[in-house]
């Protein structure tokens, strides 16, 4: 699958995803942050000028498309992205991603740091 | 977009050939993956149709099926979008009704009657030890696949029977050289639960990464809170696995309130990192 497919395809399963769904939401964005051989995945629900809710999907088939998603984005002479943001907005129907090649420590989600993560991060 | 444009016939066939083509045992992945290639606008109805399209017997033997939770929470979360013209309220009763079946069925401590014979098959185990439950999912050779834990209560100072430390070396040599018998949800939230709650573990993963990860959720309990974990390892049905997939909710009991959730993937080896939540952010979180 090229880029957009996979985005396509990861913007599918978050719809889908029990845990996502378990409240209604019109907006959503997915944080993904690779650190020293780790990685972690934390994601916001919206509703309306509600701030985000933490809703981090429980589908495993989504790292797997990420770590597509990174290989299918890498530029030559460069280490793959270490961020990925990618926000759905139901009611247009569009997803989006936007990738952090460095200073992507922005995007590391602790209890200190959600809400204003979270804040950026919405679509 | 995140849509694709489909022809709106293709959800009907899609479901009359999952309901159809197997009417007593309906598959899992094929129901997923027909929801997942489906179109948004056309899933609450797809999703409709493959549940009339099965009676609640099927929908029983589904949830107890691997991979049917997930399968029903799909078909579920399709209904949940469903326009106000489609009215989905009985096929979602219907889920749920399947969904507390299988939460009803007996795993207390024992093999789930039916489900642990053949190469693909799986053992659902659950015990309660204190205030905490776990459910473990083992193949058909005992290996672990997954745990999914809820967590109130850490047991400090617990020391481990012979038994636990002669399953520990059992399960460590079935890995490479460095490896550990690593357990899934730490003793110290289980105590001795033997090889179904084992895997070969790197020996310095073991001890650093995912401990600091284990110290952060008994941090979250001695603070009030509850967690609840999933660990998956992959792939399944290997001895050794080469990644561990963590996802873990933070919650308030005092309120149902979610205060943080994150999924962690490690690989299964030495020299990672775990960037921990410190115990000073927890307090008011």
């Amino acid at each position: 699958m090229d880029k957009d497919a996979l985005i396509l395809e990861i913007g599918r399963l978050l719809v889908a995803d029990r845990k996502v769904a378990a409240q209604p939401w019109d907006r959503y964005a997915l944080v993904a942050w690779h650190g020293e051989g780790t990685s972690t995945l934390n994601g916001f629900r919206y509703l309306g000028d509600q701030p985000g809710q933490p809703a981090t999907p429980e589908s495993l088939e989504i790292e797997d498309l990420l770590d597509a998603l990174r290989e299918a984005t890498r530029v030559e002479g460069r280490a793959p992205w270490r961020a990925c943001v990618v926000r759905l907005d139901k009611v247009a129907g569009k997803a989006t991603a936007e990738f952090a090649y460095e200073d992507a420590d922005a995007w590391r989600v602790t209890p200190a740091s959600a809400a204003e993560v979270a804040r950026r991060a919405r679509p | 977009m995140f849509d694709a444009v489909r022809p709106c016939t293709s959800g009907a066939a899609d479901a009359a050939a999952i309901a159809s083509s197997t009417p007593s045992t309906p598959d899992a992945r094929a129901i997923a993956q027909s929801l997942r290639e489906a179109a948004f606008v056309e899933r609450p109805a797809l999703a409709r149709a493959i549940v009339d399209g099965m009676d609640d017997a099927q929908l029983d033997a589904l949830a107890r099926q691997d991979g049917g939770g997930d399968a029903l929470a799909a078909l579920d979360a399709a209904l949940a979008d469903a326009p106000a013209t489609l009215d989905a309220a009985p096929q979602r009763e219907r889920l749920a009704a399947a969904r507390r079946e299988d939460d009803r069925a007996p795993h207390d401590g024992a093999a789930a009657p039916g489900n642990a014979t053949g190469p693909g098959a799986t053992t659902r185990t659950t015990e309660h030890i204190g205030d905490n439950t776990v459910t473990w999912t083992n193949d058909s050779q005992g290996r672990p696949i997954r745990a999914e834990a809820d967590l109130s209560e850490v047991f400090d100072g617990i020391d481990r029977s012979s038994a636990e430390t002669r399953a520990q070396r059992e399960s460590a040599e079935r890995g490479i050289e460095g490896d550990q018998g690593g357990h899934l949800i730490a003793h110290r939230f289980v105590k001795d639960q033997g090889l179904k709650n084992l895997f070969p573990q790197n020996g310095n993963f073991n001890t650093s990464a995912y401990k600091k990860l284990e110290n952060e959720w008994a941090d979250w309990i001695d603070s009030g809170k509850e967690v609840h974990v999933t660990v998956q390892l992959t792939p399944q049905r290997q001895d050794r696995p080469d990644r561990v997939r963590v996802a873990y909710e933070v919650v308030d009991p005092a309120d149902g309130r979610v205060v943080y959730d994150q999924r962690v993937t490690f690989r299964n080896e030495a020299g990672q990192q775990f960037e921990r939540v410190p115990r000073s952010e927890m307090t008011n979180a």
